[in-house]
């Protein structure tokens, strides 16, 4: 089923950098979203000139956007990480930029860049966590936190985190190997894009093998995948190109490659139902479409991206044309569910302040808990928080499931908790389990009609939970 | 302890047909069995027109019951250099090994070359199927490789089996200096353990003290157990003009109950430069092994090995 998009166009002109410091070379490369209150803060890599090598250094930069993304907001070109020092894996350049702000953190992970001399360079991902809001970033270590290893011998990095299912992913990139097209050729590196998975963001365990597959051929180039759990399925875009002749040629530059899972681990590719081509002759993206970039924004989707020139000139954007309600993962932050809780009706609100306030509930949830989120018209409208407990005896407990008003009635709740039970049945775990206030019968009987029982009953509370081993 | 010195007992020099020998033995490691002694080392072709080289692993047999006769030298490289873009693709240097009813292993130390510092390394592994004239590599990536703590130069691997554990023992880079224009790396020794010897936990801490200056580089960590005691000796220098007597290799001796932790005795290593020869200017990598009822090493002297490697035997008790 292709997806619907508008082209909004190059939003960003790199080339007004070149007028501000001599330095600069332009470009605005992998441009990826952080989502804050009032804005969207869009990170990239800029180039600026090494005056005694005549090569490039990439640094990073962001631009805030208004949410609709007509206007710029801010523009900072202060450092917000400094490159690595002498003889470090990020020495040459930070290429790309991947926020990560969940889990009640604000993080980074980074592609490092450093110049060899047989191949052009080397790259690892680095993580960095920011203290101020996403100014700036201190790294955790000068050394990466994900590098090659055995089997994925070179140029790991394009690292994107997101946290699915109680567990960290990451997808990201691995060289196979170095090629040449004729003898005295420079060579040229085939990569492919890899997936990990994480208890804690820091120790991977990869799958170690390559999950998307070739379109052209065996030395097919891969990059920079980004992932969205967006209306049931998981969406995958990223940019593949030949390994030759793809600085010169358009018939053999990136190009926006589509995939989609609905577990996570296996990846249907195809690129044609993106929905989303190269622009009309002359136009911005007319010869190259790359380095893309998935984000949902207060329940709307969009794809930001480069254009011809690996994003020299700047970056553009495209947004998901969709009615109705989106049905998102993890995507709320403190402020959309502390704004849904204040719109519930006072039953709710008032149980939930007897035990915390809701900014302290919201913290916690976006801390600790897994949430499945429905939008309508960037409104949170429905939330369903649950904590996956996979040691020992793995299960899933309900924090929190509610509707506002309008919404109820309409079997939204049902659909969410139907998901999750099966998810939760497909993937092993043992029951799903919640506490339900012993005087509300209305949501005890909602869960009785699911199959819940009671198993324990505590002062004012009842425990209800879903055997799902049969 | 006191260490007689006995000279050099392989010069690479003096197989010169070895197009790859040209010189240096660097970093040798025993494999014993009751005919011979067979000591891998790792050597070098002549430099290129840059005046850079590569380096090869190799090894030299001794005869076991006339000792240090030597037996044959190796007609090849144990295994070839990495392939385009890998990280051991301009040197297998320097080279342990480890034989156990699994397999028998070498772990290595992996050359690359950078734009802004001289060099890169990492640690690979690989596996020999004809007793260990031979190794091939087990992948085209390394076995160990740069972590937030530890961001270069994984190099110098020890491979040692104490029960059913594996410890690697390793030195990681700290930082790179500019001396004299020249970068030069920081590194301090390291371990990692294993169950399999292919999925490691790096310990994340520098096992040994620093002693001369806070910028101390340390290398050549060979474990010996003996007597109940895990015995280290490794080597250390100044992290500036190093190339000389002055801030160049010493020997050092640390001892540990669990192999884990260490207490350095440097005092007590009984092994230092000689008045004048082939080690008057500095002493490094050695390796110490037990051989019918005596203690020996193997170690470099001058220029880190570039006329090959002398032996000495130890007087007395390890760690006496």
């Amino acid at each position: 089923m292709t997806l619907n998009w508008k082209k909004l166009g190059k939003i960003f002109d790199a080339t007004m950098l070149m007028s501000e410091n001599p330095l600069s070379a332009a470009y605005a490369q992998s441009p990826q979203a952080l989502l804050l209150e009032d804005r969207i803060r869009i990170y990239f890599s800029t180039r600026l000139k090494e005056p005694d090598t005549n090569k490039f250094l990439s640094h990073v930069a962001f631009i805030d956007f208004s949410k609709d993304l007509e206007k710029v907001l801010e523009k900072n070109t202060n450092p917000v990480i400094p490159l690595g020092s002498l003889g470090c894996f990020d020495e040459h350049g930070i290429f790309p930029f991947s926020p990560f702000s969940d889990r009640g953190s604000m993080s980074a992970y980074t592609c490092g860049w450093s110049r060899r001399v047989s191949v052009s360079v080397e790259t690892a991902t680095g993580l960095s966590t920011s203290h101020d809001n996403g100014l700036t970033f201190e790294k955790m270590g000068a050394g990466p936190v994900f590098a090659n290893d055995m089997q994925e011998p070179c140029l790991v990095g394009d690292s994107f985190v997101r946290y699915f299912n109680g567990t960290y992913h990451m997808w990201y990139m691995f060289g196979e190997r170095w090629v040449k097209e004729t003898e005295t050729s420079a060579p040229d590196r085939v990569y492919k894009i890899g997936h990990a998975v994480s208890q804690d963001g820091i120790n991977w365990l990869r799958d170690h093998k390559q999950i998307i597959t070739d379109k052209l051929h065996d030395n097919e180039c891969q990059a920079l995948p980004s992932v969205v759990y967006f209306n049931d399925l998981y969406h995958m875009v990223f940019c593949y190109r030949d390994v030759f002749g793809f600085r010169t040629d358009p018939e053999k530059a990136y190009r926006i490659g589509y995939a989609t899972s609905q577990d996570c681990k296996t990846w249907k590719r195809n690129d044609e139902e993106l929905g989303l081509s190269v622009g009309k002759k002359n136009a911005w993206d007319d010869g190259m479409m790359c380095y893309p970039h998935l984000k949902v924004v207060d329940g709307k989707l969009i794809l930001l991206y480069n254009g011809n020139t690996f994003g020299k000139e700047g970056f553009g954007v495209a947004v998901l044309e969709h009615d109705g309600l989106s049905y998102t993962q993890n995507e709320s932050r403190n402020w959309h569910l502390i704004s849904h809780f204040k719109s519930l009706d006072k039953n709710f609100t008032n149980e939930l302040l007897r035990r915390t306030s809701i900014e302290d509930y919201a913290d916690k949830l976006i801390s600790k808990s897994c949430r499945f989120e429905v939008w309508e018209k960037e409104k949170l409208i429905g939330v369903l928080a649950v904590y996956f407990n996979r040691e020992n005896t793995p299960f899933v407990f309900i924090s929190n499931i509610s509707l506002l008003s309008d919404y109820q009635g309409r079997g939204i709740a049902n659909t969410l908790l139907s998901k999750l039970i099966e998810y939760a049945k497909n993937s092993g775990l043992l029951y799903v389990e919640l506490e339900v206030s012993a005087e509300n019968s209305r949501a005890q009987l909602f869960y009785r009609k699911l199959g819940f029982v009671e198993t324990e009953s505590k002062t004012g509370f009842l425990t209800l939970r879903l055997d799902l081993s049969e | 302890m006191e260490w007689i010195k006995k000279g050099l007992v392989f010069e690479p020099k003096k197989f010169g047909d070895r197009k790859w020998m040209t010189s240096f033995a660097q970093g040798p490691a025993t494999y014993i069995t009751d005919d011979f002694v067979r000591v891998y080392f790792s050597c070098r072709p002549d430099a290129d027109s840059n005046g850079q080289y590569v380096s090869y692993s190799s090894f030299v047999e001794f005869d076991r019951k006339n000792f240090p006769e030597i037996l044959r030298v190796s007609d090849a490289p144990v295994m070839p250099l990495g392939g385009l873009g890998m990280f051991d693709e301009f040197g297998v240097y320097p080279f342990t090994i480890l034989k156990d009813d699994k397999a028998f292993r070498a772990y290595y130390g992996g050359w690359t070359r950078c734009e802004s510092v001289p060099f890169n390394v990492a640690i690979g592994v690989a596996e020999s199927h004809d007793d260990g004239q031979t190794f091939e590599r087990l992948s085209q990536g390394p076995v160990l490789s740069y972590s937030p703590d530890e961001p270069f130069i994984l190099s110098g691997p020890k491979i040692r089996k104490f029960g059913n554990t594996y410890f690697l023992y390793y030195i990681a880079g700290k930082k790179w200096i500019v001396d004299q224009g020249r970068p030069e790396p920081v590194y301090r020794i390291r371990l990692a353990t294993s169950e399999d010897g292919i999925n490691w936990t790096k310990h994340n801490k520098d096992l040994i003290e620093v002693k001369i200056e806070a910028d101390e580089c340390q290398a050549s960590p060979d474990v010996i157990w003996h007597n109940g005691k895990y015995h280290m000796f490794f080597c250390y220098r100044y992290s500036r003009n190093y190339r000389g007597k002055e801030g160049g290799y010493r020997i050092g001796y640390a001892v540990s109950d669990d192999a884990i932790n260490w207490t350095r005795k440097d005092d007590n290593v009984g092994i230092d430069v000689s008045e004048e020869g082939w080690d008057s200017e500095m002493v490094s990598y050695p390796h110490v092994f037990e051989l019918d009822g005596h203690i020996h090493m193997f170690y470099l002297g001058n220029s880190v090995g570039r006329e090959g490697f002398g032996w000495a035997v130890l007087n007395g008790e390890l760690g006496a």
